[in-house]
């Protein structure tokens, strides 16, 4: 069990990060169903700064992660670090299928930086797969929090 | 699906008025307004977030159903948590709660980045949820007296590597990476001594990310209580047995906290270089004495040595002049006097305290 103030910084980093992912499907598939919804728009421009500002720096982790001799990650706190080795551990048992998040976390910036309606389709799919993964992150925060009945 | 987010959403509302009726009901203290303030806006998000759930259930679109289950499911949890930990500083708020608040809210108001950072303080063991809104939490008994408030210097601590973490984490990557040089085995073989010996650096390094935070938050409680925080961080863990002493190397791997011998051993260095020599001395001779009902000789396995300590404080050291603490300063009017009088107070005249901090407290409070 992971000191609570760990976890509790976690819980919050990693819903502020699921609730973007949220809000970008939500406004790409009722985009692609050619529904108007202009009252997420903020939310949305906000959730995509968000999402690649994380990308960003996972990608960096990851491959620092990969690259490392001892499995060790220097100034990552541990939630974090717990994060990219579920990420590398479920890449290795190839738990994805999303082409663009399997290969390196990177490649989806490559996709929201170049926003046309053919890259919607693999972009839910990459976020979708990153909100699994976070999800079942928040669990592990959620339990040490506020415990099962 | 669809059926199903519909009453879930509708049930998150009702709870959400409930929470928004307990925390706009209860009169809190002048010190609790800014969270009080924070609470209703936040709950008023929540409330936001529920009502368009049902909007966009309204649309018919099948595609977004498992969006929206993910949005109500966040949604829940956040109400679960807010009913467990942030209604209750609001809901409990009792008259004794004034002497922890205006000292915290003197500490939040002392630094630039926590200034504007509401707060609560809730029961429990001294700890703190370093998050907007911060909770600071301290034991029953603990409430009432001054002697272990100094603890929430520490507390505090973390609330600053919070508020300077790009900056301190790369500084606890400095440490982790002389540790790891410092263990990083001479020869690597392709065999299951190798392989024991890296899972050995591995542990110890991981481990040494949350005992910096420690050792840093320490270091802070020294830095802002003075005295006091020696006293009391002593004071406080002197009765906890063999543990305090001396951990198994299993135990070890992943532990939150140091052994308290080495935070003792390096809060008494620090405190010696801040000039506090006769606190210092008082507090490595009780707890020598201490040592010597458990253990010859510190083992630590690996994971602390003598020889990490120049790059732990010299690192130490820069993180404390990047979060820049309040200084406790003998000449100047703060909370932190009553707090190095209490304990004066307690270690000379024991017998008499209760009756002095009762008048302290008193005056204190104005």
């Amino acid at each position: 069990m992971e000191a609570k103030w760990l976890s509790v910084q976690s819980f919050f980093r990693n819903q502020s990060l699921i609730s973007a992912i949220n809000a970008l499907c939500i406004h790409w598939k009722l985009q692609m169903e050619g529904i108007e919804d202009e009252e997420d728009e903020e939310d949305v421009k906000e959730a995509r700064i968000l999402i690649r500002d994380f990308l960003v720096e996972f990608d960096r982790q990851v491959a620092n992660y990969e690259r490392s001799m001892f499995q060790i990650l220097p100034g990552v706190d541990p939630r974090q670090f717990a994060l990219v080795k579920r990420f590398v551990s479920a890449k290795r048992r190839k738990d994805f299928s999303s082409v663009t998040f399997k290969d390196k976390p990177g490649k989806v910036i490559e996709l929201l930086d170049n926003e046309n309606p053919n890259n919607l389709e693999p972009l839910v799919s990459a976020l979708t797969e990153l909100r699994i993964l976070l999800e079942e992150h928040n669990q592990a925060d959620v339990q040490n929090l506020v415990p099962e009945i | 699906m669809k059926d199903i987010l519909i009453r879930h959403n509708l049930a998150l509302k009702q709870q959400v008025g409930i929470l928004l009726e307990t925390a706009e009901g209860k009169d809190a203290p002048r010190e609790l307004e800014l969270y009080k303030q924070w609470l209703l806006s936040f709950l008023g998000q929540v409330n936001t977030r529920v009502d368009k759930n049902l909007r966009k259930l309204d649309k018919n679109v099948a595609s977004i159903l498992p969006d929206i289950l993910s949005y109500t499911e966040e949604v829940s949890q956040q109400v679960r948590l807010l009913s467990t930990y942030y209604i209750p500083p609001i809901h409990r708020s009792i008259h004794s709660d004034k002497i922890a608040l205006k000292l915290l809210k003197w500490l939040h108001e002392r630094h630039d980045k926590s200034v504007s950072i509401p707060f609560a303080i809730s029961d429990g063991a001294f700890g703190i949820y370093p998050t907007v809104p911060t909770l600071y939490y301290l034991p029953a008994t603990d409430q009432k007296g001054l002697l272990y408030l100094p603890l929430f210097f520490h507390e505090f601590g973390h609330l600053l590597f919070k508020l300077h973490k790009p900056e301190m984490d790369d500084l606890v990557r400095e440490i982790q990476l002389g540790i790891e040089e410092f263990n990083r085995p001479t020869y690597v073989h392709n065999d299951d001594r190798s392989a024991e010996e890296f899972k050995n650096v591995e542990a110890i390094v991981n481990t040494w990310y949350k005992w910096v935070q420690e050792f840093f938050c320490d270091a802070v409680g020294l830095v802002i209580g003075g005295e006091s925080y020696l006293y009391a961080f002593s004071g406080y863990c002197q009765m906890g047995g063999r543990d305090e002493f001396h951990q198994r190397k299993e135990d070890l791997n992943g532990r939150t906290h140091p052994v308290t011998l080495i935070r003792v051993h390096l809060l008494v260095k620090r405190a010696r270089k801040l000039g506090y020599h006769a606190a210092a001395d008082r507090v490595e001779n009780e707890w020598r004495q201490l040592q010597r009902q458990y253990i010859r000789t510190p083992e630590y396995f690996g994971y602390y040595a003598d020889e990490y300590e120049p790059i732990v404080e010299e690192n130490l050291d820069y993180m404390l002049e990047e979060a820049s603490p309040y200084l406790f300063d003998a000449s100047e009017d703060s909370p932190v006097h009553i707090l190095n009088d209490a304990w004066g107070e307690f270690l000379e005249r024991p017998q008499k305290f209760s009756e002095w901090e009762r008048e302290a407290i008193r005056a204190y409070l104005g």
